[in-house]
């Protein structure tokens, strides 16, 4: 069947004869990559082998002692930044790309023993005493080191989430989709200082040109904490006055993303700024109904309506952005 | 039988096949562009994020008519039977219908939204109907009869994956309460009908696949020989079948054994591992990843039987394992052998550049430093919001 097409198009002259003879030889002998299956595994291993020793040892620390646990620890955590640092690259501002596929997971678990070391010390001899923030702030500096010099997007993650955790907020992705639980002004405030941070980082990235290929992180987690607080911000004060100014934040910030991202011709954004400005605009139109107390069946039949037909209304809107960006379009 | 333009759909798997080649750099991109406009596409077809947005937004739009028609239709006693869903189910349909044609959608997540909506509303309409008393109430049998016929038309119809999944469920629950219906002769003999049934789809599904004829729906057909192989393997698993066999004599789950045992507990065992086999030797990545899943659940089965080792051993010792047989296999495929390489043959696709490895690691990893969040916004917060956030700025 694939090699009809080949025939076919080559046939046609739409094939030079050697492109043609290059994919002759490949679908003659195809070679069938395991990459995917292999990678799978190894993190897997990864998982239950920490999950399983983590276990083992919480269940059995009377026989083992703290000190014995911290050292296994440590030497772990030594023995993949000794291996990390032997085979890195020099710093660049450009990605770099990792010189083999293992090295990506042992700076991980590298990483991940490094913060547990951490956390574990402060938990069982409060080697930070009661500054909480020293406690946070120094593993989070470190993520964020690592991240930029060995160059590694999963653990600029976990640094962005830490960064959450020394303001006081957990940022990872389930509660960031449990918007219910954003329900005190301090907390919505702290949410939106962190997303404007990363939003400023994203824009730093890109406008210094340190490591541009990590914006992409720092807007997505930005994008959607600003936005999120800025919602339940919004639905907290609801019945006041103040939500006008929430509100009046949130169509700023959704209509200064749609244009920036419309310039860098990514949809993502551009429907996430829309969305969200969506959502703000249906709390909006539901508050003014809610003030004009109008008791009446019709309204409700009003109000679905307008739902309807501004939600068939901005499916048009998305298509069309989408075929306009469509020129070339990545995410 | 099929909506789409076959043409397009012709021109779309000769653009998709050469975009792959192009992406790895086999053919350059001036003939890419060539073959691009000589073989013109003329669905239209979102990336993957709008496709998921535009999916959403329809189901919300759909959701809201279904509540606006169903409170204006609410007067009448109408709406309280089967019939009401029924016909919202057909109305949708012909929404389906006219929107694919003649907005020349393919999976474009408007579409996808509006059929499965409809094919929804559909199975509760008859699902409703064939066990209320008050309506048909004529129980599985018809019930399943009349699914399966609707899904494998949806599926001819759409060559939608989804609608080829609910096709395989339909057939199976369809054979499943069929013999059922012979008695505790029927119940006794099920884990064989059900293995028969399913190897008899998988050799069917194959031999559809192999032709021609059938190239528009290759991607629903690996999906249904995914199912039949799936339920081939729970057929015979050991778990199940002792369930089912105390279900049938009435037991308690205390009770383990079942007649034939070691026939089962072969099967359950050294399923995964032909799978693998089959899957490496014959190039086939199906069968292979299958394989890889259903020795989770042999492990699992083992597990539940056998606890030869506590549950925080036996991680340790299947991560050291998986590590170690990584590692091994990678060494090994360091230079391809018999075919087979560890190297990434095509390039990134669209799912790795939304970076969902660093989603993973951020929902996974960070478990540990979450318990702190919670110390944190008790008797820290204070502290560390307010400082921190004058500091950065």
């Amino acid at each position: 069947m694939k090699q009809n097409i080949y025939t076919k198009l080559h046939a046609e002259g739409l094939l030079s004869d050697e492109s043609f003879q290059k994919l002759k030889t490949r679908h003659e002998a195809p070679l069938f990559s395991v990459h995917w299956e292999l990678n799978t595994i190894l993190y897997l291993g990864v998982i239950l082998l920490t999950g399983g020793l983590g276990t083992l040892i919480y269940k059995n620390i009377d026989t083992i002692g703290h000190q014995a646990v911290l050292a296994i620890i440590a030497l772990i955590c030594i023995g993949c930044f000794y291996y990390c640092f032997k085979h890195k690259k020099p710093f660049s501002k450009e990605k770099v790309a990792s010189p083999n596929t293992g090295y990506d997971y042992i700076l991980l678990l590298g990483s991940i023993s490094l913060v547990t070391f951490i956390g574990y010390l402060q938990y069982q001899y409060g080697v930070f005493g009661n500054s909480y923030g020293l406690a946070t702030f120094v593993p989070m500096a470190l993520l964020f080191y690592i991240a930029y010099d060995f160059d590694h997007l999963g653990i600029l993650s976990m640094a962005i989430v830490n960064l959450g955790i020394w303001m006081g907020v957990s940022v990872t992705p389930k509660t960031l989709l449990m918007m219910g639980t954003y329900n005190t002004p301090k907390l919505i405030n702290t949410y939106l200082v962190l997303g404007a941070i990363l939003l400023m980082a994203a824009y730093l990235s890109k406008q210094l040109k340190i490591k541009k290929h990590f914006k992409f992180s720092y807007q997505n987690y930005g994008t959607h904490i600003a936005f999120v607080a800025l919602l339940s911000g919004f639905f907290h004060y609801f019945e006041h006055s103040l939500s006008l100014v929430y509100v009046a934040v949130v169509f700023a910030l959704a209509g200064y993303m749609y244009r920036e991202s419309f310039k860098e011709r990514s949809f993502y954004f551009v429907m996430i700024s829309i969305l969200y400005g969506y959502i703000a605009l249906c709390g909006l139109a539901v508050e003014l109904v809610a003030d004009a107390k109008l008791d009446d069946e019709g309204v409700l039949y009003f109000l679905l309506m307008a739902f309807i037909g501004s939600a068939i209304g901005l499916i048009i809107l998305l298509i069309n952005i989408n075929r306009k960006l469509k020129a070339d379009d990545h995410i | 039988m099929i909506i789409y333009n076959k043409l397009w759909l012709d021109n779309l798997q000769v653009v998709d096949q050469l975009q792959a080649d192009h992406e790895d750099g086999y053919i350059t991109k001036e003939e890419f562009v060539a073959i691009k406009q000589k073989y013109l596409v003329g669905f239209y077809l979102p990336k993957i994020v709008g496709r998921v947005g535009f999916f959403i937004l329809t189901l919300i739009a759909i959701a809201l008519s279904t509540g606006l028609v169903s409170l204006m239709a609410a007067t009448g006693e109408f709406i309280e039977s089967p019939y009401w869903w029924l016909f919202l189910s057909f109305a949708y349909y012909a929404c389906t219908e006219l929107m694919t044609k003649g907005n020349k959608y393919f999976h474009s997540g408007i579409d996808n939204a509006l059929l499965y909506y409809s094919a929804g509303l559909f199975t509760f309409s008859i699902v409703w109907a064939c066990n209320d008393p008050a309506n048909w109430g004529i129980g599985y049998i018809p019930q399943f009869v009349i699914l399966l016929i609707a899904a494998i038309f949806l599926t001819l119809r759409f060559a939608d994956v989804i609608l080829a999944i609910c096709s395989c469920i339909s057939f199976f629950s369809l054979i499943y309460f069929t013999w059922a219906k012979t008695g505790s002769f029927g119940l006794a003999t099920m884990p064989f009908v059900m293995m028969i049934a399913a190897g008899a789809a998988y050799f069917v599904l194959t031999k559809m696949r192999k032709d021609d004829k059938n190239t528009y729906y290759h991607t629903c057909i690996d999906v249904a020989r995914c199912a039949a192989l799936v339920v081939l393997y729970l057929a015979g698993n050991y778990f199940v079948v002792n369930r089912l066999n105390n279900e049938l004599h009435g037991l308690d789950d205390s009770h383990t054994q079942v007649q034939l045992g070691f026939f089962f507990w072969a099967w359950t065992m050294l399923m995964p591992l032909v799978l693998i086999a089959l899957g490496v030797t014959k190039r086939n990545r199906l069968l292979l990843r299958l394989g890889i899943i259903i020795v989770a659940a042999a492990v699992a089965t083992f597990r539940n039987y056998y606890h030869l080792l506590p549950i925080e051993a036996m991680l340790t010792l299947a991560g050291a394992i998986l590590l170690l047989l990584a590692y091994t296999v990678i060494k090994y495929l360091k230079t391809p052998k018999h075919g087979v390489t560890y190297a990434e043959l095509s390039k990134a696709s669209d799912w790795d550049k939304l970076n969902i490895e660093g989603f993973i690691i951020s929902q996974t990893a960070t478990q540990t430093p979450n318990i702190d969040t919670g110390q944190q916004t008790t008797f820290g917060g204070g502290t560390g919001g307010g400082g921190g956030s004058s500091d950065s700025f």
